[in-house]
């Protein structure tokens, strides 16, 4: 059957994964800590119907003459853009100001990674994601930050995560924690997981976690830790719907040359008539 | 009956074109891709009297010939300059003007190709989004901040506070690009009528061409234009309609002809 009918049926189906993709940006636009993605074609295989040739002395030579078999998904891309702060006046709530990632484990062993700070602290006084109840790590990746109930009139986190406590028996200030952030090679390579969550993926790198108590040290200079703030979605609404129409057109041109393409196959069959 | 062969050789042409033009609308949204073109060249003629030359007692005659339908001749490329689309990502590097970018896939070849959409992969080495990496190979550290690209290529950021240059993209020009041959996945491979790889830095002159320049946080566009496939394709459509029409003729003649004598 014609060529033309399955390049069509190619960029129907890339358009189609574009407004997916568009649709759950969309979706998302008042997620926390949500990192909008974006789809990037690429050509698919060209058939060849001619080789090229060598020019020579005594004549030119001849390009090669192909066609196209379509497009196909080039990439998904993960755009890891800073989000603006929204200002929420809740003390456990906090955002990374530049790159990296808090850290975060379900069962003490596994290592979860979010951009998402909307902590709160459960009966036993850890700080934890509220959605899952997953622990925030401490700087030296190995214990949850803890903020022991009944102990501290008061606690404060500063830009570099650190966390003070003011004893409530004696009003002096003691260290509870360090908050950590950790980096990783390819920001963009991280598998997301729902939940505002992402994990290591083969092509992410490994983890460093920074902070006080972490062997890399403190943090990278241009990041800081922001406190009673949360980070808001980096979804921009204009270029969601700019994408949207380019989407829905491509998509539309396509639906138009199957509809020609048919109507050629049409024309052969009516061309035997009895 | 010459007609029918005729017109299914328009029917075979009009086919490839419409492809084409299939092919085109389906990357009317990818990144960096280069319409296609189809050029048709006539067949050979069948003489259907030969000429004479023109001597004393005689005027010449012309050759008569009549056609035998159409070929497909070449495919070109309309290398034309996409629009730099603004985007939010620092390694989306379009180009300004000619020459691609070369990376290796993983399989060793050297493909070229005009999208910048670039990544750090998790070793820290820069590739195109299909992981084949960008050469000469350039290396971005572990939290290296603020990535920017300048005009002439170079790719620096921040790290640990000290601005830092992590390398220099190069770009590649050919004498005949349209002779490059299209390998799936934006890629380009080289040919014998492409000319050889000529590499240098954005906006050095090689030979008699310009490389151009590099504009980050940018992406270059298709160049397939909407308004021309689509009147393309009305025109082929009625193209194809046509040669179809003549086959029916034709089968409509012949069958007068076999009903001649009952």
């Amino acid at each position: 059957m014609m060529r033309s009918l399955y390049s069509a049926i190619s960029g129907l189906k890339n358009h189609q994964i574009k407004m997916d993709v568009i649709g759950n940006n969309i979706a998302n636009v008042n997620t926390t800590g949500y990192k909008r993605s974006r789809v990037t074609f690429a050509t698919m295989l060209s058939q060849t119907l001619k080789g090229a040739s060598t020019p020579t002395a005594a004549t030119g030579g001849t390009n090669p003459m192909q066609v196209g078999l379509g497009a196909s998904l080039g990439s998904i891309d993960q755009i890891m853009t800073q989000g603006s702060a929204q200002s929420t006046g809740n003390p456990t709530d906090m955002m990374i100001q530049g790159p990296g990632f808090f850290a975060l484990t379900t069962n003490g062993t596994d290592r979860i990674y979010s951009r998402s700070g909307a902590f709160s602290l459960d009966a036993l006084g850890n700080l934890v994601d509220p959605a899952s109840g997953a622990q925030v790590l401490d700087a030296d990746d190995a214990t949850p930050i803890n903020i022991a109930p009944n102990t501290y009139s008061s606690y404060s986190i500063d830009k570099t995560g650190a966390i003070t406590g003011i004893l409530s028996a004696t009003g002096l200030p003691t260290p509870i924690g360090n908050v950590q952030i950790a980096t990783f090679a390819n920001e963009a390579g991280l598998t997301s997981m729902g939940g505002s969550f992402y994990t290591v993926s083969n092509n992410s790198g490994p983890a460093t976690p920074y902070g006080v108590a972490a062997t890399a040290g403190t943090y990278p200079s241009g990041t800081t830790l922001v406190s009673s703030a949360v980070e808001m979605s980096n979804v921009d609404l204009s270029t969601e719907f700019t994408d949207m129409i380019v989407a829905q057109r491509g998509f539309q041109a396509n639906s138009r040359v199957i509809t020609v393409s048919d109507s050629l196959l049409q024309e052969l069959i009516d061309l035997k008539r009895n | 009956m010459r007609l029918i062969g005729t017109a299914a050789s328009g029917i075979r042409a009009q086919q490839l074109a419409i492809d084409t033009i299939g092919n085109n609308m389906a990357n009317v949204n990818t990144p960096g891709f280069k319409a296609n073109q189809m050029d048709f060249a006539e067949t050979l003629s069948t003489e259907v009297r030969s000429g004479k030359t023109k001597t004393a007692g005689t005027t010449g005659v012309d050759t008569l010939g009549i056609g035998s339908g159409v070929a497909y001749n070449a495919s070109g490329t309309n290398f034309q300059q996409g629009t730099l689309a603004p985007s939010d990502r620092p390694l989306d590097l379009g180009i300004d003007g000619v020459g691609f970018f070369q990376v290796k896939t993983p399989d060793g070849t050297t493909g070229y190709t005009r999208v910048g959409s670039f990544q750090v992969d998790g070793s820290g080495q820069l590739t195109d989004m299909h992981g084949s990496a960008v050469q000469p190979s350039i290396s971005v550290p572990s939290g290296a901040t603020d990535l920017a690209v300048s005009k002439n290529g170079e790719i620096s950021g921040v790290v640990a506070g000290v601005k830092t240059i992590f390398g220099q993209i190069s770009l590649v020009g050919f004498k005949n690009p349209e002779g490059l041959e299209k390998n799936g996945d934006n890629l380009y491979l080289s040919t014998v009528n492409s000319g050889a790889p000529q590499v240098g830095q954005p906006g050095s002159t090689l030979g008699n061409q310009v490389l151009g320049t590099i504009r980050g946080q940018s992406l270059e566009q298709s160049n397939v234009d909407l308004a021309t496939s689509m009147t393309d394709l009305m025109q082929v459509q009625r193209a194809y309609q046509m040669n179809a029409r003549l086959v029916s003729d034709g089968d409509q003649m012949w069958g007068i002809a076999n009903t001649m004598r009952r």
